[in-house]
């Protein structure tokens, strides 16, 4: 009797559960299982290739037809990956890890020292060719980079910049989409009433920004070294043109050299002569280049989302 | 110009403290802004009406023969029109796709959708010739984990997939790939954004949830799916990544020539042939396409507020 008390009892809660449930996704059983069925495609989607690719390298390179695709192979076959990559043109690739890693580092300083104080101004300072300065700010950012590669190809060339690494860090100072950003964030930090009374208290614009708009900075400096850094750490087109010597060249063009010299891709790579690196060592160069990004766009999804939402926030 | 003359006219004045404020804080960017925004633009005119045959380049020297070279090549309607009719697939498949997947996500809020919405996130933190590289192994149907579905067309092998045919579908795959599921954040964003009060008289009035989300929350957000729209439109213009990638990497058996996207065609003129007019003149027409629609963006959508009077 007891017992049946107590089953009943879990079946009324097992019904409060799933009444409090429904309530709280307000959607009807059917259109649940749709919306997780079509959530599911999609995740399949996005996420099988991804899991494919981090899965690849521990394959040998002829498991990866006569193993099931998502099978997981062996740390050995990881390590020989690992060893003919790092084999190729005489462990070049450490050489474009480190020139990415400095050209990102010293375009993310320069992009941060130019940028935060041009925000500041625009979006806090009077002055004329303000209305100007922010149309063309506007415009420019939303031409994409690679519409005026060619163009500044010939400006590189004319100031001989062309296969130097001034030719990829140099353009980071113009990155009109940080200045927008920079721009609506002090908008919506620093209201008029603040910046008004410490004009009345004798507070110089110039010492406002030192005093106010520099310690205010520190959370939209993090939004732009975010979304900088994985634009200018997978920067191609750009990359892949100006800087032509395999010395200077950044990971992401790196893929592309690796792809196009050995073949690994070609359905006959021995027509390449000797095959030097394989599909999986082909996967595995593109986690090297691409796990920081990874793991930085996991961590600061949030950021990402809101600074490219920016422009549009600020009218709702 | 002005920095002397105020500052002469009025030297102890207040206003002159500002000037000299936005002046420090300002150069900088507008240094850059000329130099790599504007310069490079004035340059490609200039290089356009220039000849480029023997070791120096005449300036001005062309006319009009580059624009007439150009505009007489087959390749520029070949160009284009590979761009174009990319675009007119990349632009409705978005539209749907990320639009659709935004709102169905947001009929319910869960944890399976915060997982998902990750997923949907990760690629596009991937470089685009890693893309390139991860799609073709994707499409080679003895090794990708879509293989079965694959097969079913008979194919064995990833040129068999990949034809002259199906390439422009394959790279709207790929694209939509790296680039939805930042527009399917920005639209979710958007969506949570709305004003609950709209939402619960709706559903006081019997509006079921997929009527509410097509009905009341997508005309909502139509503003950000306007700006993708033109977004869209002025990144497929000029896609270079996965076409050369492909290009490159499949060598002989790949579809693709080297001058298939118009950024492909200029940039192997000018980087090759050192011919800086006619790549120049290709340029320009790319960056006129993309300026128009950029203006029509910042007019039309009121998307981004530029106007400084009235704060």
């Amino acid at each position: 009797m007891a017992q049946i008390a107590h089953t009943k009892r879990n079946v009324r809660s097992l019904k409060e559960i799933y009444t409090h449930w429904r309530y709280q996704i307000g959607l009807g059983s059917a259109s649940y299982v749709m919306r997780l069925g079509i959530l599911l495609l999609f995740g399949i989607f996005f996420g099988v290739p991804v899991l494919w690719l981090f899965i690849a390298p521990t394959k040998a390179h002829r498991e990866l037809i006569s193993l099931s695709p998502l099978a997981i192979g062996n740390v050995q076959n990881l390590l020989d990956s690992w060893t003919r990559l790092t084999n190729f043109n005489r462990g070049i690739m450490f050489r474009w890890a480190q020139n990415s890693v400095w050209y990102v580092g010293a375009a993310l300083i320069l992009c941060m020292t130019v940028t935060i104080p041009a925000g500041y101004l625009l979006a806090n300072v009077k002055f004329k060719g303000r209305q100007v300065l922010l149309w063309a700010t506007v415009i420019l950012m939303l031409l994409p980079g690679d519409a005026t590669v060619l163009p500044m190809y010939m400006l590189l060339f004319v100031l001989r910049m062309i296969n130097t690494p001034w030719a990829v860090i140099l353009p980071a100072g113009l990155a009109p989409a940080a200045v927008y950003l920079t721009y609506t964030y002090y908008k919506s930090v620093m209201h008029r009433d603040i910046v008004d009374a410490a004009k009345v208290d004798g507070c110089s614009d110039l010492a406002m920004f030192w005093h106010i708009g520099l310690p205010l900075a520190r959370s939209v400096v993090a939004m732009l070294l975010f979304t900088q850094f994985s634009i200018l750490w997978n920067g191609f087109f750009a990359a892949s043109i100006f800087l032509e010597r395999d010395l200077i060249k950044t990971l992401p063009v790196g893929i592309a050299v690796m792809a196009q010299q050995t073949g690994a891709l070609n359905p006959n790579p021995t027509a390449y002569g000797k095959v030097l690196l394989l599909r999986p060592d082909m996967a595995l160069i593109s986690i090297f280049t691409v796990l920081p990004v990874i793991i930085i766009y996991l961590i600061s999804q949030r950021l990402i989302v809101r600074a490219a939402t920016a422009g549009a926030i600020q009218g709702e | 110009m002005s920095v002397t003359s105020v500052a002469a006219v009025k030297p102890a004045h207040k206003r002159q403290w500002r000037f000299n404020a936005a002046v420090l804080l300002g150069v900088p960017y507008l240094g850059f802004m000329l130099l790599f925004g504007f310069v490079p633009m004035i340059l490609a005119l200039i290089f356009s009406f220039s000849k480029y045959g023997s070791f120096q380049p005449e300036y001005f020297a062309a006319g009009f023969s580059n624009y007439i070279s150009i505009l007489k090549d087959p390749q520029l309607i070949t160009s284009f029109g590979n761009v174009f009719k990319f675009a007119a697939i990349m632009l409705p498949a978005s539209f749907v796709g990320a639009l659709g997947v935004a709102l169905i996500l947001d009929l319910a809020q869960d944890r399976v959708g915060e997982v998902m919405r990750t997923i949907y996130f990760v690629p596009g933190a991937i470089t685009l010739p890693a893309v390139a590289l991860i799609m073709i192994f994707m499409f080679d149907p003895g090794i990708s984990p879509f293989g079965f579905l694959l097969r079913l067309t008979g194919a064995r092998a990833v040129g068999e997939i990949m034809t002259n045919r199906t390439l422009i579908p394959f790279m709207v795959i790929l694209r939509f790939f790296s680039s939805s599921g930042g527009w399917i954040a920005v639209f979710y964003g958007a969506l949570t954004g709305i004003n609950r009060e709209v939402i619960e008289s709706a559903m006081i009035d019997g509006c079921n949830p997929w009527q509410m989300a097509y009905h009341i929350k997508r005309p909502l957000i139509m503003g950000y799916v306007f700006f993708m729209m033109i977004t869209l439109t002025i990144s497929s213009i000029q896609i270079f990544a996965e076409p050369y990638i492909m290009q490159t990497s499949l060598g002989t058996t790949s579809p693709i020539d080297p001058y298939w996207a118009p950024n492909m065609w200029s940039a192997f003129i000018t980087v090759r042939t050192g011919d800086f007019g006619k790549s120049a003149v290709i340029s320009l027409i790319m960056l006129l396409i993309s300026l128009i629609a950029a203006i029509i963006i910042v007019t039309r959508t009121g998307q981004f507020k530029t106007d400084v009077v009235r704060e």
